[in-house]
């Protein structure tokens, strides 16, 4: 079995309604995906249509209404809230559009956030977070404060915090979505490099000049898959 | 006036907006604005005010001094010479140290009344008239002509009695012409001449005043007499004393036998009067202060939350044109307002607060009978709530109009931020904290020094002991013989009553009669001269037999007076432990001869020691046991008796037997209520009951605020941090690091707050020492029991926003739209 043949997330039949007075609202509706170990993988589609519930319950932050969800070995279903933690900590890094950094925490606490869940030794903890700063280019502002940072650079801070933990997968929800082409740009070419170095990526866009960076696009309309593309691979 | 109009204007409407946050303001503000002022106006009238009487500054409190020790009491003698050598006074004043209480008939029924006893120009000395009628004339109060010419020497002048306004209306229904009117008092018809004031009470409680006749058995060496003296205008305090030391010492040099370093010390009688409610009073003021502090950190951490929550409308203000200092006005009027509104709410505690005082501190002791709730109540809430309201209003208005406009206006926050009022609300809730922390330090040791108290043990079993004061009129039992019979057959008859387990007889029952000390040597060491400092000094009491036993205090050694200790027979003795130990070290005083400087006796008394009963408490539950020896009340008669009875019954029906019984022996003498002894030991430590309730009130409701102040401190950050938490959940915290991180918070803050307050308590608590029983100021237990309370309930406090912590959703706290 090839390492790049392997399937990470598995959704079958997958659907999500939510209920508010009285109003059912079906966000997802019987979604079929696989992504693979090394993907990079673009959710596109108007907004409204799901992309963000999708990729919450991908990152275990909310749990289907009906069908099955599977990450790595683990089906998420019969999970408990401690596991469903445990299990995102180990597996999952975010990066939002609004970047959800914590003001009060400096540049290198923030980062250090998903390794301090984990119960990792100082030490180590300080060599992961130096080594996932300069992933990013960010080593020299570790004891910035957020607000002492552009918006480029807080997202920078935001993707060194989603790799640091080494995940299974990095979720990024409309990652570029604050920032000025410029800096959007930056952050994009900063995932392609990640991915270039064999991480496993999904990102929520509706920009298609995003989208085209990732191998593959799902579109969504109305809560279900309307169509996959695949992008031309580029050198 | 028209800015401030509008201020008003914007700030009720800004309130009426908010209902939830104006009301826990004022209920907060009310509660503690209420309270000081409440125990200000006592305050006021014990530290700032001076006793109710014209000219208050120079009236003088006189007290007796042994070789410089200040006491209280006088001698009849020595009172009569300072009065006639001491110039600085322009008129100097006795009363009596309590009042007698007498057998009135002539009634519908024997009763007693309160007679106290005065120098005729006592109520000129103090500058008050009678309502009605005319206070004593000198002749009224001269002394008697000559010893050798009768007891009293009443026969010159008629006896009269000035009445109080109480008795007037209780006696008489208030008619007008009670003038000439007569009372019977003790057997013997006096005329009533004039009604003092309502409310008029000088040191004691009294039905009747009696003028002063100087009695024919009265020595320098039995100090019986408070003095008060009027200083002539211009003479000085100063002045008076050294005028009144050189009489001291003239006496002294006259009468080496009772005046040897004896003197008489001058203070400003209002000074005198308030010297043991002064550390009360300052206590209590402390604790409401403090309470009233704490009240204020509480509402200045809910002016500074809602000033985070207006941030942009203060954004908005500013980006349209409003200056800083117009809106720190706006803001700090909002408070002000809100403190008024509390101050008013809180007149209705202040009234509350008022009306339990005077009952609970000794307020009568000053003359004082009501606080009055007047302008200055008012006028002091007033200045409180405007103080209260600027102090309270004013940081935090300038923090909230501190903001970054720009960044405001921008309405996204990229970052997740607890807000700049954070730290400072910690702060102040750690503040209260460590304020309530000492309120409970406070509390706690005087709820412990009160236990104690309670739990002292008195050398005599109180329960179910009640007690009976008789009197018998001199006329029909003239002598000793005839009163010893009397009580002894009255004693026997009771002890046969149903229901009635034992019963003793004394002259003076601990707790209700106090003090009574007499000089008391062994033979082999007689005292230089009879004055008391140089002998020991005990108290005598005079029992018939079975006393002892009907106290439940136990006999070490020897025997009892007995039946046969009566007039021929040599004089006997039981004394106590600490007397004996005190004359014989380790001897058996068995057997062995005291003499004492027996009151009334023309010579010193010699006793032969018969035995030896267990120290009992006298005066006071907390005092250290005092020598007191008891003599047979057959061989020294005194006609007055009091009844120790321990009875299983019911108390009324003990009451109305009990009256059948004298009435047998004689109907002309009153029963009074019985009195619980129980009652009597809870008055004497009802000071100690005082200060604990009051103390103990007041921390309670400071913890409660400060408990309150932290749950709203940490609700309000849990809301604003909603977000930050959801963004940790999605980084993979568990329920448990998230419950974890918000108690931590909070506790530390506790946390915090109590080691400030164990730092602040030792250093206030020292100045308690005077107030506490059997309880160290440091006590541990008291300190451990304070914070561990404290922390128990900043627990329970933390637990809530706690727990709301878990509830938030992290796909909700992060929703971005
Ligand atoms: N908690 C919720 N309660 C009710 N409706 C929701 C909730 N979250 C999302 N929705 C609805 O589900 C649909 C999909 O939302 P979302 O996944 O956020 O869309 P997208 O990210 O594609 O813009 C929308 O119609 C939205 O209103
Ligand atoms: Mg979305």
């Amino acid at each position: 079995m090839s390492t790049g043949n392997q399937t990470l997330i598995r959704m079958t039949g997958l659907g999500k309604v939510f209920l508010t007075d009285e109003v059912e609202t079906h966000a997802l509706a019987d979604v079929h995906l696989e992504i693979e170990r090394g993907e990079y993988v673009a959710i596109a589609g108007p907004s409204g249509c799901g992309k963000s519930t999708l990729l919450s319950i991908m990152g275990l932050l909310d749990t289907p209404t009906s069908g099955q969800y599977a990450i790595g070995d683990s089906p998420a279903d019969a999970l408990s809230p401690r596991e469903r933690a445990k299990l995102r900590n180990l597996t999952i890094g975010f990066v939002f559009q609004n970047f959800n950094l914590i003001g009060d925490l400096t540049v290198a606490e923030n980062v250090a956030l998903p390794l301090v869940y984990r119960d990792m030794r100082p030490a180590m903890r300080k060599e992961w977070v130096r080594e996932a700063l300069a992933k990013v280019g960010m080593e020299h502002r570790a004891n910035h404060f957020p607000a002492q940072l552009s918006g480029g650079q807080q997202q920078r801070v935001a993707v060194a915090r989603a790799l640091v933990g080494r995940p299974l997968v990095m979720l990024a929800d409309e990652p570029t979505g604050n920032l000025d082409s410029r800096n959007g740009d930056a952050v994009m070419a900063l995932l392609a490099e990640l991915h270039a170095g064999g991480a496993t990526i999904c990102m929520v866009t509706h920009d298609p000049r995003y989208a085209d960076r990732a191998q593959r696009t799902v579109h969504l309309f109305d809560g279900r898959v309307v169509d996959e593309s695949v992008a031309e691979l580029t050198a | 006036m028209d800015t401030l109009r509008n201020d008003l204007r914007l700030a009720l409407r800004s309130l009426a907006k908010h209902p939830g946050f104006a009301a826990s303001v004022i209920l907060t503000l009310a509660l503690g604005i209420g309270a000081t002022t409440g125990v200000f106006s006592a305050a006021h009238a014990v530290l700032l005010a001076s006793v109710p009487y014209p000219d208050p500054d120079r009236l003088a409190l006189a007290r007796r001094t042994q070789d410089g020790e200040v006491g209280n009491l006088v001698s009849m003698l020595d009172y009569l010479d300072y009065r006639e050598q001491a110039g600085s006074f322009s008129s100097l004043a006795t009363v009596r140290f309590g009042p007698d209480r007498m057998n009135s008939s002539g009634g519908t029924r024997p009763e007693r009344v309160n007679a106290l006893t005065v120098s005729f120009n006592l109520f000129s000395t103090l500058g008050v008239a009678p309502v009605l009628g005319r206070t004593f004339t000198a002749e009224e109060g001269a002394p008697a002509p000559t010893v050798a010419a009768g007891t009293r020497g009443r026969a010159a002048v008629p006896p009269v009695a000035l009445i109080s306004h109480g008795y007037w209306h209780r006696r008489f229904g208030g008619v007008p012409d009670v003038l000439g009117r007569t009372l019977t008092l003790m057997g013997e018809p006096v005329t009533v001449i004039g009604v003092m004031p309502e409310g008029f009470r000088f040191l004691s409680d009294a039905d009747v005043w009696l003028p002063m006749r100087r009695a024919a058995d009265d020595e320098r060496r039995y100090h019986n007499w408070y003095v008060v003296g009027r200083l002539r205008p211009g003479v000085t305090f100063a002045q008076a004393q050294a005028e009144v030391d050189a009489i001291s010492a003239r006496l002294a040099a006259l009468y080496p036998d009772s005046n040897t370093g004896k003197g008489l010390h001058l203070d400003r009688l209002h000074e005198a009067l308030v010297e043991t409610l002064r550390p009360q009073v300052l206590l209590i003021m402390t604790a409401v202060a403090v309470m009233l502090l704490i009240a204020c950190g509480n509402v200045a951490g809910l002016v500074l939350a809602r000033g985070v929550t207006r941030r942009a409308e203060i954004a908005t203000r500013v980006a349209l044109g409003a200056s800083r200092a117009k809106l720190v006005r706006q803001l700090v009027t909002e408070t002000v307002v809100l403190a008024l509104l509390g101050g008013a709410a809180g007149l209705v505690v202040a009234a509350a607060v008022q009306r339990v005082l005077p009952a609970l501190l000794d307020l009568g002791a000053l003359g004082i009978t009501a606080l009055r709730f007047d302008a200055r109540v008012v006028g002091f809430a007033l200045l409180v709530s405007l103080l209260t309201g600027t102090g309270v209003g004013i940081v935090p208005a300038l923090r909230s109009t501190s903001v970054a406009v720009v960044e405001e206006l921008k309405g996204a926050t990229r970052t997740s931020t607890s807000g700049s009022g954070a730290r400072l609300s910690m702060v102040l809730v750690g503040a209260q904290v460590a304020l309530s922390l000492v309120l409970l330090v406070g509390s706690s040791l005087l709820v412990r020094s009160f236990a104690r108290l309670v739990a002292a043990d008195l050398g005599f079993e109180p329960d179910r002991l009640l007690a009976a004061t008789f009197v018998l009129p001199p006329q029909k039992y003239p002598t000793g013989e005839t009163r010893a019979r009397f009580y002894e057959g009255l004693l026997a008859d009771i002890r046969a009553l149903p229901g009635v387990t034992a019963a003793g007889m004394v002259d003076r029952l601990p707790f209700l009669a106090r003090y009574g000390d007499v000089g008391v040597w062994t033979p082999e060491r007689p005292p230089a001269t009879r004055v008391s400092s140089t002998s020991l000094s005990a108290y005598y009491r005079r029992t018939l037999p079975g006393y002892f036993a009907a106290m439940r205090m136990p006999l070490l050694a020897g025997r009892d007076v007995a039946g046969s200790d009566r007039t021929g027979a040599p004089p006997v003795l039981v004394i106590n432990q600490t007397m004996a130990k005190a004359l014989y070290r380790n001897e058996s005083p068995i057997g062995r001869k005291v003499v004492a400087d027996w009151v009334g006796a023309p010579a010193p008394v010699v006793f032969e020691v018969v035995g030896i009963v267990a120290d009992a408490r006298i005066n006071e539950v907390g005092e250290a046991p005092y020598p007191t020896m008891y003599a047979s009340f057959s061989q020294f008669p005194s006609a007055r008796l009091s009844l120790a009875i321990r009875s299983g019954g019911e108390m009324a029906a003990l009451t109305s037997s009990l009256r059948d019984v004298v009435g047998r022996h004689d109907a002309d003498i009153p029963v009074e209520e019985l009195a619980t002894m129980k009652g009597a030991i809870r008055a004497s430590t009802m000071a100690q009951q005082t200060l604990a309730t009051t103390v103990s009130a007041f921390s309670l409701v400071a913890l409660l605020l400060a408990a309150v102040g932290l749950f709203g401190v940490l609700a309000y950050q849990v809301n604003q941090r909603r977000h930050e938490i959801g963004i940790r959940m999605a980084l993979g915290a568990q329920r448990g690091d998230i419950l974890a991180a918000v108690l931590r918070s909070g506790l530390l803050t506790a946390g915090a707050g109590v080691v400030a307050g164990v730092v602040a308590a030792l250093a206030v608590t020292r100045l308690m020492s005077s107030l506490l029983y059997a309880v160290a100021p440091t006590d541990p237990a008291s300190f451990v029991m304070a914070a561990g309370c404290l922390l128990v309930v900043a627990g329970a406090a933390c637990l809530v926003p706690a727990l709301r912590a878990l509830s938030v959703e992290p796909v909700q706290a992060l929703r971005y739209e």
